[in-house]
């Protein structure tokens, strides 16, 4: 399943669309925003009923038993979990800076907005971490990064490891929506996650990768994670922390 | 297809910079003190600003009778006070309202039916798709046959739920979304270029059903569970647009953080 340059590039004027269209109710957002009111505190939308079947059935029929690993029995804050996925982020806006280079000029426009994307994801994620936000990308993930930058060689290897990348933080996000408690942190994950996952198709598409290929994990995403050497895995938070 | 030259592009990238970089910092300033805890912003506020469906969006659902008194009751109000089991007893008991309010154990397997039915629509539309005859291109079969297996494997892991909080499994279609689009659109299917505006109408509601349920749902496993399938839905949304539909992304794309709001037609929730 391949795809062509002018479609690749049609995808780059797609995205544009997109951020065209969000940053177009921006100002009416702040506005709204601005009206105040005068309660204050941090406060979930969601009450919980203290019924919890159905959620555990579910992680009983369909989450991988991972889930129950590293950050609930870490105990991460969403002010934690917020920044380590802005490091993420950021971590991500830099390997698209790195990589360009390696990128013909059909494609370093998909490039760009991808990274752009990934800015804005940290941005967003440094609101919800507040004081704990970071000021630079996960050097731990930058590191464990660099050999596999400094073997990109051509586009194909650059768009392989973005495929990887994309994937990784998608299941990351599928494992953070296993420990955010507040409405912000899970309502930012699960507005990011499927952005993420549409870029890892549209890199695989990209690539030519099979179908079965591009679902990396089957019909579902993983939220297990990991040392960020296998994409079927997200990146652990544990094993990534934040400096 | 369009062809866009190095220029286009660059011109076209030099705009969204002006425009990123025109809001970036003034976004930045506004996010930091809508969450600053002594902003006084509501969640609703907060809610709206970040594409989180708010309370009192709940409403929409007009299948539910979900009085207003009782779902904010159940949510809590803004004010700092906490909302008591009693409270949220006494105001359902008092309104006759079901209980089926966001974050509540009823909303969360309501949700689980209502994504339940969109999968067994979803299972039973490609099937329609396979067997109409109008299908030519060879990949596009293919990947209609996998996404429908995507599709079942979803239903079968959704269902488990159902049966597991002692309701009865969903198989049947979801008759409200059936109705109002899927049923019009096969009436309406002469090309296969019509089968996959079909499937990526079903794939799009579907993947933004997934991200509003996920911020209605009461528990993270739930959440995180349902974005495990919402974001293959995306995937599938996606590709269909890229590979199979060959209309521009920019065509397809609405924002660069998904939606959050319910997509679904009010009939088209199962209580």
């Amino acid at each position: 399943m391949e795809i062509t340059e002018a479609e690749l590039r049609a995808m780059a004027k797609s995205v544009d669309e997109r951020h065209r269209d969000a940053m177009r109710t921006f100002g009416d957002d702040a506005r709204e925003a601005h009206r105040g009111v005068a309660s204050a505190g941090r406060r979930r939308i969601l009450a919980g009923a203290g019924i919890g079947g159905v959620a555990l059935a579910v992680g009983a029929a369909v989450g991988p038993a991972s889930w129950l690993s590293s950050a609930s029995a870490q105990g991460i804050s969403d002010e934690d979990l917020a920044a380590f996925a802005q490091s993420v982020e950021l971590a991500a806006v830099a390997v698209y800076g790195m990589a360009a280079a390696a990128l013909s000029a059909a494609t370093k426009p998909v490039g760009v907005l991808f990274q752009m994307h990934h800015q804005q994801h940290a941005d967003a994620f440094a609101a919800v971490a507040k004081t704990k936000a970071v000021k630079g990308p996960n050097q731990k993930l930058v590191t464990a990064l660099t050999p596999a930058l400094q073997a990109v060689k051509d586009e194909k290897s650059a768009l392989e490891l973005a495929f990887i990348l994309e994937n990784q933080a998608a299941e990351t996000y599928a494992f953070g929506l296993t420990v955010a408690a507040g409405a912000a942190a899970y309502g930012g994950m699960a507005t990011i996650l499927p952005i993420e996952s549409e870029h890892a198709a549209v890199l695989g598409a990209a690539l030519g990768k099979s179908l079965a290929d591009i679902f990396v994990n089957g019909a579902f995403e993983s939220t297990a994670v990991g040392d960020g050497k296998d994409v079927k895995k997200g990146l652990d938070p544990a094993v990534f922390p934040v400096s | 297809m369009t062809e866009f030259n190095n220029d286009e592009v660059r011109r076209e990238l030099r705009s969204i910079d002006e425009v990123q970089r025109s809001v970036d910092r003034s976004w930045r300033s506004v996010l930091t003190q809508l969450f600053d805890p002594a902003s006084g912003f509501s969640t609703d506020e907060k809610a709206g600003i970040l594409g989180v469906p708010s309370r009192r969006q709940m409403l929409r659902f007009g299948g539910l009778t979900v009085a207003g008194a009782a779902l904010l009751a159940a949510c809590g109000d803004d004010g700092g006070s906490s909302s008591s089991a009693t409270t949220r007893a006494a105001s359902s008991a008092t309104t006759g309202a079901p209980a089926t309010t966001v974050g509540s154990a009823s909303m969360d397997l309501t949700l689980a039916k209502t994504a339940a039915s969109l999968e067994a629509l979803a299972v039973a539309t490609y099937d329609t798709a396979i067997k109409s005859g109008l299908v030519k291109t060879a990949a596009i079969g293919d990947a209609a046959k996998l996404f429908q297996a995507h599709h079942q494997a979803h239903l079968d892991a959704l269902n488990a739920v159902v049966a597991q909080s002692g309701a009865a499994k969903i198989t049947t279609p979801n008759d409200g979304v059936k109705k109002a689009i899927v049923d019009p659109a096969v009436a309406a299917a002469k090309t296969e270029a019509d089968i996959v505006n079909l499937a990526f109408t079903l794939e799009d509601a579907a993947a933004q059903t997934y991200v509003f349920a996920a911020t209605q749902l009461s528990k993270p496993a739930l959440r995180s569970t349902i974005m495990t399938i919402g974001g293959v839905e995306a995937r599938h949304r996606a590709l269909l647009a890229v590979i199979a539909q060959g209309k521009k992304p920019a065509d397809v794309f609405p924002s660069g953080f998904f939606k959050a709001d319910n997509p679904l037609p009010a009939a088209a929730l199962i209580s």
